[in-house]
């Protein structure tokens, strides 16, 4: 099946950071956050769809449960743990989204075509360029400290948080920094400062999909606003 | 069609001058290889001519360059990038996208060419470097060799005049250095002018019309190809050119290499002398055997193992090179064998007899990465090399500094360090946490003859002091010069296990 376009994701994401302002059912909140990893599942990343959703099926029921809660210490937290953080998980769900479906290319003309600054553009698609990098940077972080004896397993890194930060972040902003630079003369020796109109290879077509699930989401919307 | 008069710059914060009065002179569709020892000003006169001067880098500049007949200072960036394409030396860090195709698209969309244009000037830019299989991939899947290439392509889409190389094979194999230079000379056919920055030159020795050698920001000699190739071996290793073929590696083994490093209390002995060494027996360090039995590695996903080792025997006796193509399973064996990723179930580890765990694998032995930046962590290279070390490291502090030639570098701050210091740095870290094994992964990419031979230099250190080395390097040239035995790999085995190499 034909992927959801660019605008279908930014709606998603209005969609999920408009359902921070009102309380939701519980209801309301299984069926937010199943549509949300509907694309997941669009884009045959059934692994990370079935993970998500169930992620978001642990969050609804611990919310289903808030009455049965103690009232200590332990209740009050999980009290917190479901109801803050459940409320934060259909950002974080479209966030997934965004980063595992959407290509820099796409992302970037969905922008160009809402006519957002230039300015806003280049860093947000460079920080899509950076995540990868991010991640493959601090697994090479972690074997280095493991030769060091230092933070070697998990439980260390949390005996000694800020110690285990700075050694990660070290290496890490230096790296970031160094790649950052690299880019800029990349970008600048293939022409990025022209000021004049931009073109895009990417074509984006409003499908069935697109429709669909905009419906959907407002539908969705309605629900949250009148529930 | 490139004019360079007499350009001098001196960066903003520096006080030595970087270029002083280098002019040139490159024709259509001719090739001049920059070549010089590591801080010469190389990679300057190529800022110079792609406008990166003074547009990412300012500083005080001189002279001027004229790109068929325009004064390049006077083009806006964006209108020199059309005529000059840049690629540089980190496959890794010069991608602006995250798929091929949207890379390959990047320049065109820039300048606002329409959709049907792009799409045909990237099937037949595709075709032409032979990446058509790799569109639409996702530019963190390729291997740093495929990455280059797409590099190259991408700096080509605007049909450049001029393309500058900044020492593209510096993170290469040698079978991607092949494919590089036969792209290189398909484009030099089709009349493209191109200025090659490289250390490695045997790559470019029929590729280049000329080379020019540069150092402390001069010009010192121009050569052209012929001349460059009967070039006696001491002129060139005194203009600190590394090898121009392989057979002049050869003959070049038994010649001994000044020295940073300085002489130890044990007999210096050159790894190439080793096997006759041995038979007298040395009597100054005990022999260490490491054992190893039945390593079998399968990555999450992979149907058949990645590595599969049924019994090597390594011993501090010998320096080991580790060789085989990209993706024969060498970094595998390194990380099996260094404890980083966890050997099926039925592997034995053994050094001196001794079974060891997994995890006394990773304290026994050190891993200098290929990006050695990773490994750095402190604000001084003092600190750095006792971070983690136990409490009687401290007196040998300034012994192994000594050795591997930091004592003046103890103060610095590790990341404005050379990339053959830095990783001397971590070769040091290694002896003061008291390392038995240390394996160095490709220590030599992009360095120079000297910081090669400094390389060199401390792996005869670490074999003084008795530890196992390992190298897994593509770099014959370094190979033949500190090996003594080499294990070639192949589809996760061990195919190979002979005292020369080929």
């Amino acid at each position: 099946m034909k992927q959801a376009s660019i605008f279908t994701t930014f709606f998603l994401i209005i969609l999920a950071n408009v359902s921070l302002f009102f309380s939701m059912p519980v209801w309301l909140q299984a069926a937010l956050c199943c549509f949300l990893c509907a694309p997941l599942f669009l884009t045959r990343k059934y692994k990370k769809g079935l993970k998500w959703l169930l992620i978001s099926a642990i969050f609804v029921v611990g919310n289903a449960c808030v009455l049965l809660y103690p009232d200590n210490f332990w209740g009050h937290y999980l009290l917190f743990l479901f109801s803050g953080f459940g409320k934060l998980l259909p950002v974080v769900i479209v966030a997934v989204v965004v980063f595992s479906t959407t290509r820099v290319s796409e992302l970037v003309y969905g922008l160009r075509c809402l006519h957002v600054p230039q300015w806003i553009i280049i860093p947000l698609s460079v920080l899509f360029r950076f995540f990868p990098t991010i991640r493959y940077d601090y697994r090479q972080i972690r074997e280095a400290m493991k030769f060091r004896g230092l933070a070697v397993s998990g439980a260390s890194m949390l005996l000694h948080p800020f110690r285990s930060m700075e050694l990660i972040y070290v290496p890490l902003l230096n790296n970031a920094s160094n790649v950052a630079a690299d880019l800029t003369a990349a970008a600048l020796t293939r022409g990025i400062s022209d000021p004049g109109t931009k073109s895009s290879l990417t074509e984006v077509s409003i499908g069935v999909v697109d429709i669909g699930m905009v419906v959907v989401g407002l539908g969705l919307l309605g629900c949250l606003v009148y529930a | 069609m490139l004019e360079v008069n007499g350009i001098s710059f001196t960066y903003e914060d520096h006080i030595q001058p970087t270029l002083t009065d280098l002019s040139f002179q490159l024709a259509s569709g001719e090739v001049l290889c920059l070549t010089g020892k590591s801080g010469c000003g190389k990679t300057t006169v190529s800022r110079f001519i792609n406008g990166l001067i003074p547009e990412l880098y300012e500083g005080q500049k001189e002279g001027n360059c004229q790109l068929e007949g325009t004064e390049i200072a006077s083009l806006p960036m964006y209108q020199l990038s059309q005529r000059v394409g840049s690629v540089f030396q980190n496959p890794k860090t010069q991608f602006f996208t995250t798929d091929v195709t949207s890379e390959l698209a990047f320049p065109l969309e820039n300048l606002g060419v329409d959709r049907e244009r792009i799409r045909s000037r990237i099937a037949e830019v595709a075709e032409l470097f032979d990446i058509s299989h790799l569109l639409d991939r996702s530019m963190f899947a390729l291997s740093g060799g495929e990455k280059q290439m797409v590099a190259i392509a991408s700096s080509y889409m605007l049909n450049p005049a001029l393309l500058l190389l900044d020492e593209p094979s510096s993170n290469l194999d040698a079978q991607a250095v092949e494919t590089l230079a036969g792209v290189l000379g398909k484009l030099k056919v089709m009349g493209l002018a191109m200025v090659v920055i490289e250390h490695r030159l045997y790559y470019l020795r029929d590729l280049a019309d000329r080379f020019l050698v540069m150092d402390k920001g001069k010009a010192i000699q121009e050569f052209s190809s012929e001349q460059m190739a009967s070039l006696s071996q001491d002129t060139r290793q005194q203009l600190g050119l590394r090898a121009l073929s392989f057979g002049q590696e050869g003959e070049e083994l038994h010649k001994p290499s000044s020295s940073v490093v300085s002489e130890g209390e044990h007999p210096t002995t050159r790894p190439h002398q080793q096997a006759e060494h041995n038979i007298g027996g040395s009597a100054t360090i005990p022999e260490m055997k490491l054992q190893l039995s039945h390593l079998t590695y399968t990555y999450k996903g992979g149907h058949t193992p990645a590595l599969t080792v049924e019994h090597l025997e390594l011993s501090n006796r010998e320096v080991v090179g580790i060789v085989g193509c990209n993706g024969a399973g060498k970094s595998t064996f390194a990380r099996v064998l260094t404890g980083l990723l966890k050997a099926k179930a039925g592997a034995v580890f053994q050094l001196n007899e001794q079974t060891m765990s997994d995890h006394d694998v990773t304290r026994e032995s050190f891993l200098v990465f290929q990006d050695v930046n990773y490994q750095l962590f402190s604000e001084s290279v003092g600190k750095e090399l006792l971070l983690g070390a136990p409490e009687q490291a401290k007196d040998q502090l300034d012994e192994v500094a000594h050795h591997l030639g930091l004592t003046e570098l103890l103060n610095c701050n590790p990341n404005t360090l050379s990339g053959g210091q830095k990783q001397r740095v971590a070769v040091g870290c290694a002896v003061l946490s008291g390392k038995r094994i240390v394996i160095m992964d490709e220590p030599t990419s992009g360095l120079d003859l000297m910081h090669m031979q400094q390389v060199t230099q401390a792996i005869e250190y670490l074999h003084r002091l008795g530890k196992i080395v390992l190298v897994i390097s593509h770099d014959r040239e370094f190979l033949l010069k500190t090996c003594s035995r080499y294990v070639t790999f192949n589809q996760g085995r061990v195919v190979r296990d002979k005292p020369t190499l080929d």
